[in-house]
Protein backbone atom coordinates (compact mmCIF):
# COMPACT_ATOMS: atom_id res chain seq x y z
CA UNK A 1 0.00 0.00 0.00
CA UNK A 2 1.33 3.49 -0.85
CA UNK A 3 -0.76 5.08 0.91
CA UNK A 4 -3.85 4.24 3.84
CA UNK A 5 -7.23 3.37 3.19
CA UNK A 6 -9.88 5.83 5.27
CA UNK A 7 -13.17 5.11 5.32
CA UNK A 8 -16.11 7.31 6.16
CA UNK A 9 -18.96 5.14 8.21
CA UNK A 10 -20.70 4.55 11.42
CA UNK A 11 -20.14 1.93 13.88
CA UNK A 12 -23.57 0.36 12.57
CA UNK A 13 -22.54 1.05 8.86
CA UNK A 14 -19.21 -0.21 9.68
CA UNK A 15 -20.83 -3.85 10.68
CA UNK A 16 -22.17 -4.53 7.68
CA UNK A 17 -19.08 -3.46 5.73
CA UNK A 18 -16.81 -5.43 7.20
CA UNK A 19 -18.54 -8.86 6.32
CA UNK A 20 -18.37 -8.15 2.72
CA UNK A 21 -14.69 -7.99 0.40
CA UNK A 22 -14.97 -4.12 -0.21
CA UNK A 23 -12.66 -3.19 2.57
CA UNK A 24 -9.87 -5.33 1.24
CA UNK A 25 -10.75 -3.66 -2.09
CA UNK A 26 -9.41 -0.12 -0.82
CA UNK A 27 -6.35 -2.00 0.57
CA UNK A 28 -5.88 -2.61 -3.23
CA UNK A 29 -6.76 0.40 -4.20
CA UNK A 30 -4.03 2.07 -2.19
CA UNK A 31 -1.48 0.68 -4.48
CA UNK A 32 -2.26 2.61 -7.61
CA UNK A 33 0.97 4.57 -8.51
CA UNK A 34 0.59 8.53 -7.84
CA UNK A 35 -2.26 8.10 -5.41
CA UNK A 36 -2.34 11.00 -3.21
CA UNK A 37 -3.11 11.02 0.70
CA UNK A 38 -5.78 8.07 1.11
CA UNK A 39 -7.48 5.74 -0.73
CA UNK A 40 -11.04 6.83 0.06
CA UNK A 41 -14.30 5.13 0.78
CA UNK A 42 -17.82 6.48 1.09
CA UNK A 43 -20.58 5.11 3.86
CA UNK A 44 -22.31 3.34 0.90
CA UNK A 45 -19.61 1.50 0.24
CA UNK A 46 -20.05 -2.02 -1.22
CA UNK A 47 -17.97 -4.95 -2.69
CA UNK A 48 -17.94 -4.33 -6.23
CA UNK A 49 -15.62 -5.11 -9.36
CA UNK A 50 -11.74 -3.30 -9.10
CA UNK A 51 -12.23 -0.52 -7.19
CA UNK A 52 -15.34 -0.72 -4.07
CA UNK A 53 -17.99 0.99 -5.21
CA UNK A 54 -18.22 4.20 -2.95
CA UNK A 55 -14.46 4.13 -3.84
CA UNK A 56 -13.03 7.55 -4.07
CA UNK A 57 -8.61 8.02 -5.48
CA UNK A 58 -6.86 10.86 -6.49
CA UNK A 59 -3.73 10.11 -8.35
CA UNK A 60 -0.51 13.47 -9.50
CA UNK A 61 -0.10 13.10 -12.90
CA UNK A 62 3.09 15.31 -12.48
CA UNK A 63 4.19 12.73 -9.74
CA UNK A 64 3.53 9.15 -11.88
CA UNK A 65 0.08 8.98 -11.38
CA UNK A 66 -2.52 6.78 -13.18
CA UNK A 67 -5.74 6.46 -14.51
CA UNK A 68 -7.62 3.23 -13.90
CA UNK A 69 -10.81 2.36 -16.08
CA UNK A 70 -11.60 -0.14 -13.14
CA UNK A 71 -11.73 2.69 -11.20
CA UNK A 72 -15.06 4.73 -13.37
CA UNK A 73 -16.29 1.35 -14.15
CA UNK A 74 -18.03 -0.06 -17.18
CA UNK A 75 -21.10 1.89 -17.31
CA UNK A 76 -19.01 5.55 -17.86
CA UNK A 77 -20.78 8.28 -16.63
CA UNK A 78 -23.70 6.44 -14.59
CA UNK A 79 -25.21 9.22 -12.90
CA UNK A 80 -28.70 10.71 -11.40
CA UNK A 81 -30.42 13.69 -12.86
CA UNK A 82 -33.71 15.28 -10.85
CA UNK A 83 -36.07 17.48 -12.40
CA UNK A 84 -38.91 19.45 -9.89
CA UNK A 85 -42.09 20.33 -11.17
CA UNK A 86 -45.52 22.54 -9.67
CA UNK A 87 -46.92 19.58 -9.30
CA UNK A 88 -48.56 18.83 -5.39
CA UNK A 89 -48.84 14.84 -4.77
CA UNK A 90 -52.68 15.42 -4.02
CA UNK A 91 -53.15 16.63 -7.69
CA UNK A 92 -51.86 13.20 -9.22
CA UNK A 93 -52.40 10.15 -6.58
CA UNK A 94 -54.78 8.94 -8.55
CA UNK A 95 -53.21 9.38 -11.62
CA UNK A 96 -49.77 7.32 -10.52
CA UNK A 97 -50.69 3.97 -12.56
CA UNK A 98 -51.63 6.30 -15.53
CA UNK A 99 -48.45 7.97 -15.06
CA UNK A 100 -46.08 5.34 -14.51
CA UNK A 101 -47.74 3.28 -17.35
CA UNK A 102 -46.90 6.22 -19.59
CA UNK A 103 -43.37 6.52 -18.36
CA UNK A 104 -43.17 2.77 -18.73
CA UNK A 105 -43.98 3.46 -22.68
CA UNK A 106 -41.90 6.29 -23.59
CA UNK A 107 -38.61 5.06 -21.84
CA UNK A 108 -36.92 1.69 -23.07
CA UNK A 109 -36.18 -0.56 -20.44
CA UNK A 110 -34.10 -3.91 -19.39
CA UNK A 111 -32.06 -5.97 -22.60
CA UNK A 112 -32.78 -5.71 -26.03
CA UNK A 113 -35.68 -2.63 -25.58
CA UNK A 114 -33.87 -0.28 -28.60
CA UNK A 115 -33.44 3.54 -28.09
CA UNK A 116 -35.83 6.31 -27.02
CA UNK A 117 -35.10 8.32 -30.54
CA UNK A 118 -36.86 5.60 -31.95
CA UNK A 119 -34.29 3.77 -35.05
CA UNK A 120 -31.51 5.56 -32.31
CA UNK A 121 -28.69 7.54 -34.44
CA UNK A 122 -26.93 6.90 -36.99
CA UNK A 123 -22.92 6.54 -36.45
CA UNK A 124 -22.06 10.10 -38.10
CA UNK A 125 -24.72 11.51 -35.86
CA UNK A 126 -23.70 9.79 -32.77
CA UNK A 127 -20.14 10.94 -33.66
CA UNK A 128 -21.12 14.37 -33.15
CA UNK A 129 -23.23 13.36 -30.07
CA UNK A 130 -20.36 12.19 -28.01
CA UNK A 131 -18.40 15.19 -29.12
CA UNK A 132 -20.99 17.50 -27.97
CA UNK A 133 -22.93 16.04 -24.91
CA UNK A 134 -26.05 16.98 -23.20
CA UNK A 135 -25.83 20.27 -26.03
CA UNK A 136 -26.80 17.67 -28.40
CA UNK A 137 -30.12 16.68 -27.55
CA UNK A 138 -31.66 20.33 -26.33
CA UNK A 139 -30.30 21.83 -29.98
CA UNK A 140 -32.27 19.01 -31.48
CA UNK A 141 -35.93 19.54 -29.15
CA UNK A 142 -35.28 16.90 -26.43
CA UNK A 143 -34.61 19.53 -23.73
CA UNK A 144 -34.42 23.44 -23.10
CA UNK A 145 -30.93 24.92 -23.10
CA UNK A 146 -30.78 25.76 -19.31
CA UNK A 147 -30.97 22.10 -18.94
CA UNK A 148 -27.12 22.01 -20.13
CA UNK A 149 -26.48 24.94 -17.30
CA UNK A 150 -27.45 22.81 -14.60
CA UNK A 151 -25.40 19.27 -15.37
CA UNK A 152 -22.33 18.44 -13.83
CA UNK A 153 -19.52 20.19 -16.77
CA UNK A 154 -22.43 21.60 -18.03
CA UNK A 155 -23.35 18.02 -19.91
CA UNK A 156 -19.98 17.90 -21.84
CA UNK A 157 -16.78 16.76 -20.57
CA UNK A 158 -13.89 18.25 -22.65
CA UNK A 159 -11.61 16.79 -24.94
CA UNK A 160 -13.81 13.30 -25.98
CA UNK A 161 -12.42 12.05 -29.14
CA UNK A 162 -14.70 9.80 -31.19
CA UNK A 163 -11.52 8.37 -32.91
CA UNK A 164 -10.61 6.96 -29.80
CA UNK A 165 -13.68 4.74 -29.33
CA UNK A 166 -13.90 1.54 -30.89
CA UNK A 167 -16.50 0.78 -33.76
CA UNK A 168 -18.26 -1.85 -31.91
CA UNK A 169 -19.16 0.65 -28.92
CA UNK A 170 -20.44 3.26 -31.82
CA UNK A 171 -22.62 0.69 -33.15
CA UNK A 172 -23.81 -0.70 -29.55
CA UNK A 173 -24.16 2.99 -28.83
CA UNK A 174 -26.35 3.80 -31.75
CA UNK A 175 -28.91 1.88 -30.83
CA UNK A 176 -29.20 2.95 -27.31
CA UNK A 177 -29.57 6.28 -27.01
CA UNK A 178 -32.39 7.78 -23.83
CA UNK A 179 -32.85 3.83 -22.99
CA UNK A 180 -32.75 3.15 -19.06
CA UNK A 181 -30.87 0.12 -19.32
CA UNK A 182 -31.88 -2.97 -16.10
CA UNK A 183 -30.36 -3.69 -12.38
CA UNK A 184 -30.27 -0.67 -10.14
CA UNK A 185 -31.59 1.92 -12.71
CA UNK A 186 -34.46 3.29 -12.26
CA UNK A 187 -36.78 6.35 -13.40
CA UNK A 188 -38.78 7.40 -10.37
CA UNK A 189 -41.50 9.85 -9.31
CA UNK A 190 -41.02 11.36 -5.82
CA UNK A 191 -42.98 13.56 -3.52
CA UNK A 192 -40.59 15.65 -1.59
CA UNK A 193 -41.82 14.70 2.16
CA UNK A 194 -38.83 16.29 4.51
CA UNK A 195 -36.92 19.78 4.11
CA UNK A 196 -34.34 20.06 6.13
CA UNK A 197 -33.17 23.15 4.47
CA UNK A 198 -35.55 25.45 3.52
CA UNK A 199 -33.20 28.53 1.81
CA UNK A 200 -32.09 25.75 0.17
CA UNK A 201 -35.20 23.89 -1.14
CA UNK A 202 -36.37 27.42 -2.46
CA UNK A 203 -33.46 27.36 -4.93
CA UNK A 204 -34.05 24.17 -5.98
CA UNK A 205 -37.90 25.00 -6.37
CA UNK A 206 -39.30 22.07 -4.61
CA UNK A 207 -41.18 22.61 -0.96
CA UNK A 208 -42.98 19.40 1.32
CA UNK A 209 -45.29 17.62 -0.70
CA UNK A 210 -43.58 18.73 -4.10
CA UNK A 211 -43.53 15.79 -7.26
CA UNK A 212 -40.02 15.81 -8.48
CA UNK A 213 -39.18 12.90 -11.03
CA UNK A 214 -35.47 10.99 -11.07
CA UNK A 215 -33.70 9.29 -13.17
CA UNK A 216 -30.23 6.98 -12.68
CA UNK A 217 -28.76 5.50 -15.58
CA UNK A 218 -25.76 5.52 -17.96
CA UNK A 219 -23.83 5.16 -20.65
CA UNK A 220 -25.64 2.06 -21.86
CA UNK A 221 -23.40 -0.36 -24.03
CA UNK A 222 -21.23 2.27 -25.67
CA UNK A 223 -19.66 2.56 -22.35
CA UNK A 224 -19.35 -0.77 -21.13
CA UNK A 225 -17.47 -1.26 -24.66
CA UNK A 226 -15.19 1.25 -24.34
CA UNK A 227 -14.31 0.15 -20.46
CA UNK A 228 -13.86 -3.45 -21.96
CA UNK A 229 -11.73 -2.43 -24.76
CA UNK A 230 -9.05 0.00 -22.83
CA UNK A 231 -8.77 -3.12 -19.87
CA UNK A 232 -7.66 -5.38 -22.83
CA UNK A 233 -5.11 -2.25 -23.77
CA UNK A 234 -4.15 -1.10 -20.32
CA UNK A 235 -3.68 -5.01 -19.27
CA UNK A 236 -1.05 -5.20 -21.91
CA UNK A 237 0.67 -1.67 -21.28
CA UNK A 238 0.94 -1.88 -17.38
CA UNK A 239 3.40 -4.50 -18.17
CA UNK A 240 5.46 -1.95 -20.12
CA UNK A 241 5.24 0.39 -17.68
CA UNK A 242 6.29 -1.68 -15.01
CA UNK A 243 2.80 -1.72 -12.90
CA UNK A 244 1.73 -4.78 -10.98
CA UNK A 245 -1.63 -4.30 -8.82
CA UNK A 246 -3.12 -7.26 -6.72
CA UNK A 247 -6.45 -7.34 -8.80
CA UNK A 248 -6.07 -7.79 -12.50
CA UNK A 249 -9.36 -5.22 -13.01
CA UNK A 250 -7.27 -1.92 -11.71
CA UNK A 251 -4.64 -2.58 -14.30
CA UNK A 252 -4.22 1.38 -15.38
CA UNK A 253 -1.45 3.08 -17.15
CA UNK A 254 0.14 6.39 -16.00
CA UNK A 255 -2.22 9.69 -16.94
CA UNK A 256 0.76 11.04 -18.76
CA UNK A 257 1.20 8.34 -21.59
CA UNK A 258 -0.45 7.74 -24.85
CA UNK A 259 -2.90 4.93 -23.61
CA UNK A 260 -3.73 7.20 -20.91
CA UNK A 261 -4.29 10.16 -22.84
CA UNK A 262 -6.69 7.97 -25.27
CA UNK A 263 -8.59 6.00 -22.78
CA UNK A 264 -9.48 9.80 -20.91
CA UNK A 265 -10.52 10.75 -24.84
CA UNK A 266 -12.53 7.66 -25.19
CA UNK A 267 -13.92 7.75 -21.52
CA UNK A 268 -15.38 11.96 -21.96
CA UNK A 269 -17.21 10.47 -25.31
CA UNK A 270 -19.22 7.44 -23.32
CA UNK A 271 -19.09 10.51 -20.28
CA UNK A 272 -21.33 12.54 -22.85
CA UNK A 273 -22.83 9.76 -24.47
CA UNK A 274 -24.71 9.19 -20.32
CA UNK A 275 -25.34 13.10 -20.72
CA UNK A 276 -27.43 12.61 -23.86
CA UNK A 277 -28.58 9.40 -22.71
CA UNK A 278 -30.55 10.87 -19.78
CA UNK A 279 -31.32 14.34 -21.08
CA UNK A 280 -33.39 12.10 -23.80
CA UNK A 281 -35.07 10.46 -20.94
CA UNK A 282 -36.22 12.95 -18.53
CA UNK A 283 -37.85 15.01 -21.75
CA UNK A 284 -39.04 11.96 -23.21
CA UNK A 285 -40.62 11.57 -19.34
CA UNK A 286 -41.89 15.42 -19.61
CA UNK A 287 -43.43 14.98 -22.45
CA UNK A 288 -45.20 11.69 -20.83
CA UNK A 289 -46.19 14.03 -17.55
CA UNK A 290 -47.46 16.44 -20.04
CA UNK A 291 -50.11 14.31 -22.13
CA UNK A 292 -51.01 12.37 -19.53
CA UNK A 293 -51.88 14.94 -17.47
CA UNK A 294 -53.29 16.84 -20.61
CA UNK A 295 -51.78 20.64 -19.03
CA UNK A 296 -49.83 23.18 -20.55
CA UNK A 297 -45.96 23.22 -20.05
CA UNK A 298 -46.43 26.26 -17.88
CA UNK A 299 -48.76 24.80 -15.60
CA UNK A 300 -46.19 21.38 -15.03
CA UNK A 301 -43.12 23.75 -13.98
CA UNK A 302 -40.96 21.07 -15.12
CA UNK A 303 -37.10 22.58 -14.31
CA UNK A 304 -33.84 20.50 -13.87
CA UNK A 305 -32.88 21.07 -10.34
CA UNK A 306 -29.31 19.05 -11.24
CA UNK A 307 -27.48 16.07 -13.13
CA UNK A 308 -24.28 14.09 -11.31
CA UNK A 309 -21.73 11.52 -12.81
CA UNK A 310 -20.86 9.22 -10.06
CA UNK A 311 -18.78 6.65 -12.04
CA UNK A 312 -15.98 9.30 -13.73
CA UNK A 313 -12.28 10.43 -13.59
CA UNK A 314 -11.81 14.51 -13.73
CA UNK A 315 -8.98 16.91 -13.48
CA UNK A 316 -9.83 18.75 -10.54
CA UNK A 317 -6.65 21.17 -8.94
CA UNK A 318 -7.04 20.24 -4.59
CA UNK A 319 -5.44 21.44 -2.10
CA UNK A 320 -2.49 18.35 -1.10
CA UNK A 321 0.29 19.26 1.48
CA UNK A 322 -0.27 23.41 1.10
CA UNK A 323 -0.29 23.70 -2.42
CA UNK A 324 -2.55 22.96 -5.07
CA UNK A 325 -2.24 20.11 -7.49
CA UNK A 326 -4.38 19.03 -10.39
CA UNK A 327 -5.50 15.77 -9.80
CA UNK A 328 -7.13 13.16 -11.61
CA UNK A 329 -10.25 12.00 -9.24
CA UNK A 330 -11.50 8.65 -9.78
CA UNK A 331 -14.83 8.49 -8.22
CA UNK A 332 -16.40 4.80 -8.66
CA UNK A 333 -20.16 5.25 -6.95
CA UNK A 334 -19.09 8.28 -5.52
CA UNK A 335 -20.24 12.03 -6.62
CA UNK A 336 -18.58 15.38 -6.40
CA UNK A 337 -19.54 17.27 -3.93
CA UNK A 338 -18.71 20.83 -4.49
CA UNK A 339 -19.48 23.87 -1.71
CA UNK A 340 -21.12 26.92 -1.73
CA UNK A 341 -18.81 29.45 -4.13
CA UNK A 342 -17.21 26.61 -6.17
CA UNK A 343 -16.50 28.05 -9.23
CA UNK A 344 -17.61 24.76 -11.20
CA UNK A 345 -21.11 24.94 -10.28
CA UNK A 346 -23.72 26.80 -11.39
CA UNK A 347 -24.49 30.46 -10.33
CA UNK A 348 -27.98 29.69 -9.00
CA UNK A 349 -26.09 27.26 -6.55
CA UNK A 350 -23.21 29.15 -5.30
CA UNK A 351 -25.19 30.08 -2.56
CA UNK A 352 -26.08 26.99 -1.52
CA UNK A 353 -23.53 24.34 -2.42
CA UNK A 354 -23.67 21.59 -5.79
CA UNK A 355 -26.83 19.48 -5.43
CA UNK A 356 -25.80 15.77 -4.19
CA UNK A 357 -28.39 13.35 -5.53
CA UNK A 358 -28.68 10.61 -3.10
CA UNK A 359 -30.93 7.49 -3.96
CA UNK A 360 -31.89 4.97 -1.80
CA UNK A 361 -33.99 1.63 -2.98
CA UNK A 362 -37.23 1.68 -4.32
CA UNK A 363 -39.53 1.19 -1.54
CA UNK A 364 -37.69 4.21 0.88
CA UNK A 365 -36.29 7.15 0.17
CA UNK A 366 -33.77 9.29 -1.23
CA UNK A 367 -32.12 12.69 -0.50
CA UNK A 368 -30.85 15.52 -2.08
CA UNK A 369 -27.81 16.96 -0.46
CA UNK A 370 -25.49 20.06 -0.94
CA UNK A 371 -21.87 19.86 -0.97
CA UNK A 372 -19.90 21.47 2.02
CA UNK A 373 -16.43 22.64 2.98
CA UNK A 374 -15.58 19.49 4.20
CA UNK A 375 -15.37 17.85 1.00
CA UNK A 376 -12.69 20.36 -0.01
CA UNK A 377 -10.86 19.31 2.74
CA UNK A 378 -11.56 15.49 3.26
CA UNK A 379 -12.83 13.56 0.29
CA UNK A 380 -11.50 15.48 -2.78
CA UNK A 381 -14.57 17.20 -3.40
CA UNK A 382 -16.45 13.95 -3.08
CA UNK A 383 -19.73 12.70 -1.55
CA UNK A 384 -21.92 8.95 -1.13
CA UNK A 385 -24.00 8.20 -3.85
CA UNK A 386 -26.49 5.76 -2.89
CA UNK A 387 -27.71 3.57 -0.07
CA UNK A 388 -25.41 0.78 -1.21
CA UNK A 389 -26.13 -3.11 -1.12
CA UNK A 390 -25.93 -5.23 1.59
CA UNK A 391 -27.50 -8.14 0.74
CA UNK A 392 -26.11 -10.05 -2.56
CA UNK A 393 -28.30 -10.53 -5.40
CA UNK A 394 -28.94 -14.06 -5.14
CA UNK A 395 -29.94 -13.78 -1.35
CA UNK A 396 -32.00 -10.96 -2.32
CA UNK A 397 -33.96 -13.40 -5.13
CA UNK A 398 -33.66 -16.33 -2.03
CA UNK A 399 -35.79 -13.72 0.45
CA UNK A 400 -38.12 -12.12 -2.28
CA UNK A 401 -39.47 -16.00 -3.26
CA UNK A 402 -43.08 -16.38 -2.80
CA UNK A 403 -43.12 -12.77 -2.58
CA UNK A 404 -45.33 -10.27 -5.26
CA UNK A 405 -42.72 -7.24 -4.43
CA UNK A 406 -44.70 -5.30 -6.58
CA UNK A 407 -48.12 -6.09 -4.52
CA UNK A 408 -45.81 -5.38 -1.64
CA UNK A 409 -44.97 -1.58 -2.48
CA UNK A 410 -48.14 -1.15 -3.89
CA UNK A 411 -49.34 -1.85 0.01
CA UNK A 412 -47.03 1.18 0.40
CA UNK A 413 -48.45 3.55 -1.60
CA UNK A 414 -45.82 2.88 -4.83
CA UNK A 415 -46.96 2.12 -8.10
CA UNK A 416 -44.01 -0.12 -9.94
CA UNK A 417 -43.55 -1.26 -13.51
CA UNK A 418 -40.41 -3.73 -14.63
CA UNK A 419 -39.30 -5.25 -17.42
CA UNK A 420 -38.02 -8.32 -15.88
CA UNK A 421 -39.65 -9.30 -12.49
CA UNK A 422 -36.81 -10.61 -11.31
CA UNK A 423 -35.22 -7.52 -11.10
CA UNK A 424 -37.97 -6.46 -8.85
CA UNK A 425 -36.86 -8.75 -5.87
CA UNK A 426 -32.62 -8.45 -6.46
CA UNK A 427 -33.87 -4.02 -5.49
CA UNK A 428 -35.84 -4.72 -2.81
CA UNK A 429 -35.43 -2.65 0.11
CA UNK A 430 -33.81 -5.12 2.52
CA UNK A 431 -30.87 -5.74 -0.34
CA UNK A 432 -29.94 -1.79 0.58
CA UNK A 433 -28.52 -0.01 3.38
CA UNK A 434 -30.51 2.20 5.27
CA UNK A 435 -29.75 5.31 2.84
CA UNK A 436 -30.92 7.84 5.88
CA UNK A 437 -27.86 6.60 8.11
CA UNK A 438 -25.38 6.87 4.98
CA UNK A 439 -26.17 10.73 4.56
CA UNK A 440 -25.84 11.06 8.37
CA UNK A 441 -22.23 9.89 7.58
CA UNK A 442 -21.36 12.47 5.38
CA UNK A 443 -23.70 14.99 7.07
CA UNK A 444 -21.52 14.80 10.32
CA UNK A 445 -18.21 14.28 8.30
CA UNK A 446 -19.08 18.19 7.13
CA UNK A 447 -18.75 16.39 3.30
CA UNK A 448 -22.48 17.41 2.73
CA UNK A 449 -26.05 18.22 3.92
CA UNK A 450 -29.21 17.23 3.72
CA UNK A 451 -31.47 19.66 2.05
CA UNK A 452 -34.65 17.43 1.17
CA UNK A 453 -36.07 14.12 1.70
CA UNK A 454 -37.60 12.07 -0.97
CA UNK A 455 -40.74 9.59 -0.87
CA UNK A 456 -40.95 7.47 -3.89
CA UNK A 457 -44.14 7.05 -5.65
CA UNK A 458 -43.93 5.48 -8.81
CA UNK A 459 -41.30 3.92 -10.36
CA UNK A 460 -40.08 2.41 -13.56
CA UNK A 461 -36.86 -0.58 -13.58
CA UNK A 462 -35.62 -2.35 -16.14
CA UNK B 1 -26.72 -31.40 -13.85
CA UNK B 2 -26.85 -27.62 -13.07
CA UNK B 3 -24.31 -25.94 -15.43
CA UNK B 4 -23.29 -23.05 -13.18
CA UNK B 5 -23.70 -22.27 -9.54
CA UNK B 6 -24.30 -18.76 -8.15
CA UNK B 7 -21.77 -17.25 -6.04
CA UNK B 8 -22.92 -14.75 -3.31
CA UNK B 9 -21.52 -11.00 -4.59
CA UNK B 10 -22.98 -8.24 -2.66
CA UNK B 11 -23.10 -5.75 -6.02
CA UNK B 12 -22.94 -7.90 -9.20
CA UNK B 13 -23.62 -11.67 -9.85
CA UNK B 14 -20.58 -14.02 -9.18
CA UNK B 15 -21.10 -17.79 -10.79
CA UNK B 16 -18.28 -20.97 -10.20
CA UNK B 17 -18.54 -22.80 -13.53
CA UNK B 18 -16.81 -26.63 -14.40
CA UNK B 19 -16.28 -29.33 -16.36
CA UNK B 20 -14.31 -32.22 -17.58
CA UNK B 21 -12.75 -30.50 -20.20
CA UNK B 22 -11.54 -26.64 -21.15
CA UNK B 23 -13.75 -26.43 -24.21
CA UNK B 24 -16.82 -27.49 -22.03
CA UNK B 25 -16.34 -24.97 -19.60
CA UNK B 26 -16.20 -22.07 -21.94
CA UNK B 27 -19.59 -23.24 -23.22
CA UNK B 28 -21.01 -23.70 -19.67
CA UNK B 29 -19.72 -20.32 -18.77
CA UNK B 30 -21.31 -18.70 -22.23
CA UNK B 31 -24.70 -21.31 -20.77
CA UNK B 32 -24.35 -19.22 -17.52
CA UNK B 33 -23.87 -15.26 -19.26
CA UNK B 34 -27.16 -16.23 -20.92
CA UNK B 35 -29.36 -18.17 -18.67
CA UNK B 36 -28.79 -15.15 -15.78
CA UNK B 37 -30.02 -12.94 -18.51
CA UNK B 38 -32.86 -14.86 -19.82
CA UNK B 39 -34.82 -17.92 -19.43
CA UNK B 40 -32.83 -20.55 -22.00
CA UNK B 41 -36.17 -22.97 -21.31
CA UNK B 42 -37.78 -20.75 -24.29
CA UNK B 43 -35.07 -20.10 -26.81
CA UNK B 44 -34.79 -21.71 -29.92
CA UNK B 45 -31.44 -22.59 -31.67
CA UNK B 46 -32.47 -21.52 -35.09
CA UNK B 47 -29.49 -18.58 -35.79
CA UNK B 48 -25.95 -19.88 -35.59
CA UNK B 49 -22.87 -17.48 -35.44
CA UNK B 50 -19.04 -18.54 -35.61
CA UNK B 51 -16.92 -16.43 -32.94
CA UNK B 52 -13.20 -16.26 -32.87
CA UNK B 53 -11.29 -14.55 -30.17
CA UNK B 54 -7.54 -13.65 -29.93
CA UNK B 55 -6.50 -13.82 -26.49
CA UNK B 56 -2.78 -13.13 -24.35
CA UNK B 57 -3.42 -16.12 -22.18
CA UNK B 58 -6.50 -18.46 -20.28
CA UNK B 59 -8.36 -15.99 -18.23
CA UNK B 60 -8.89 -13.30 -21.59
CA UNK B 61 -9.85 -16.23 -23.81
CA UNK B 62 -12.33 -16.79 -21.48
CA UNK B 63 -13.67 -12.84 -21.45
CA UNK B 64 -13.36 -12.27 -24.42
CA UNK B 65 -15.54 -14.95 -25.55
CA UNK B 66 -18.19 -13.95 -23.42
CA UNK B 67 -17.22 -10.29 -24.03
CA UNK B 68 -17.76 -11.42 -27.69
CA UNK B 69 -21.69 -12.76 -27.25
CA UNK B 70 -22.74 -10.39 -25.44
CA UNK B 71 -22.22 -7.86 -28.02
CA UNK B 72 -24.08 -10.13 -30.42
CA UNK B 73 -27.01 -9.71 -28.05
CA UNK B 74 -26.78 -6.15 -27.99
CA UNK B 75 -25.76 -5.78 -31.98
CA UNK B 76 -28.27 -8.20 -32.95
CA UNK B 77 -30.50 -8.71 -30.25
CA UNK B 78 -29.59 -12.54 -30.37
CA UNK B 79 -30.02 -14.68 -27.19
CA UNK B 80 -27.78 -17.84 -27.30
CA UNK B 81 -29.21 -21.10 -25.69
CA UNK B 82 -26.44 -23.77 -27.41
CA UNK B 83 -22.64 -23.34 -27.26
CA UNK B 84 -19.96 -25.67 -28.93
CA UNK B 85 -16.73 -24.76 -28.19
CA UNK B 86 -13.73 -26.25 -30.88
CA UNK B 87 -10.84 -24.67 -29.39
CA UNK B 88 -9.97 -23.00 -26.21
CA UNK B 89 -6.43 -21.87 -25.33
CA UNK B 90 -4.28 -19.39 -24.53
CA UNK B 91 -4.24 -17.59 -27.81
CA UNK B 92 -7.47 -17.56 -28.03
CA UNK B 93 -11.05 -19.15 -28.48
CA UNK B 94 -13.00 -21.21 -31.59
CA UNK B 95 -16.48 -21.37 -31.09
CA UNK B 96 -20.19 -21.81 -32.52
CA UNK B 97 -23.44 -20.21 -30.74
CA UNK B 98 -26.97 -20.94 -31.79
CA UNK B 99 -30.05 -18.73 -30.45
CA UNK B 100 -32.59 -16.77 -31.71
CA UNK B 101 -34.26 -12.80 -31.49
CA UNK B 102 -35.28 -11.82 -28.16
CA UNK B 103 -38.98 -11.36 -28.20
CA UNK B 104 -40.10 -10.25 -24.94
CA UNK B 105 -44.11 -11.62 -25.83
CA UNK B 106 -42.26 -14.96 -25.92
CA UNK B 107 -38.92 -15.20 -23.94
CA UNK B 108 -39.11 -14.79 -20.18
CA UNK B 109 -36.39 -12.13 -19.32
CA UNK B 110 -34.35 -11.92 -15.92
CA UNK B 111 -31.76 -9.34 -15.38
CA UNK B 112 -29.39 -7.73 -17.81
CA UNK B 113 -25.68 -8.22 -17.73
CA UNK B 114 -23.61 -4.99 -18.29
CA UNK B 115 -19.80 -6.65 -18.50
CA UNK B 116 -17.87 -9.65 -17.55
CA UNK B 117 -14.72 -8.66 -15.46
CA UNK B 118 -11.47 -9.54 -14.85
CA UNK B 119 -12.21 -9.13 -10.85
CA UNK B 120 -11.30 -12.44 -9.04
CA UNK B 121 -11.84 -14.16 -12.14
CA UNK B 122 -10.01 -17.59 -12.09
CA UNK B 123 -9.42 -20.10 -15.11
CA UNK B 124 -7.87 -23.49 -12.72
CA UNK B 125 -7.34 -26.99 -13.57
CA UNK B 126 -8.53 -29.02 -11.10
CA UNK B 127 -8.75 -33.03 -10.16
CA UNK B 128 -12.05 -33.65 -12.15
CA UNK B 129 -11.21 -31.34 -14.97
CA UNK B 130 -11.68 -27.34 -15.45
CA UNK B 131 -13.18 -24.76 -12.68
CA UNK B 132 -13.70 -20.98 -13.58
CA UNK B 133 -15.07 -18.43 -11.37
CA UNK B 134 -16.19 -15.20 -13.21
CA UNK B 135 -18.07 -11.51 -11.98
CA UNK B 136 -20.50 -10.27 -14.02
CA UNK B 137 -20.96 -6.59 -13.86
CA UNK B 138 -25.14 -5.96 -14.01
Amino acid sequence: MRVPGRIYASDVLMEAIQKDKCTAQVANVAFLPGIVNYSLAMPDIHWGYGFPIGGVAATDPEDGGVISPGGVGYDINCGVRVARTNLQFPEIRDRMEELVRALFDVVPTGTGAGSGLGEGVSLEEERALVTAGAAWAVERGWGVPEDVEFCEERGRLAGADPDAVSSTALQRGAKQVGSLGSGNHFLEIDVVDVVYDREAAEVFGVREGSVVVQVHCGSRGFGYQICDDYLGVMQRSAKQYGIRLPDRQLCCVPVKSPEGARYLAAMACAANYAWVNRQVILHNARQAFLKTLGIPASDLGWRLIYDVCHNIAKFEPHEVQGGIRRLCVHRKGATRAFPRNHPEIPEAYRSIGQPVMVPGDMGTQSFICCGEEGSMRHTFGSSCHGAGRVLSRTEATRRGRGRSIEKELASRGIAVRAKAHSTLAEEMSEAYKNVEAVVDVVQLAGIARKVVRLRPVGVVKG
Amino acid sequence: MTRYELVDHTADIGVVVQSSSLTGLFENAAYALFDLQVNLDGVDGVELRQIDVEADDLEQALVAWLQRLLVILDLENLVFSRFEVAEACAHGVRGRAWGEKLDVRRHELRGQIKAVTYHELEVKKTEKGWRAQIVFDV
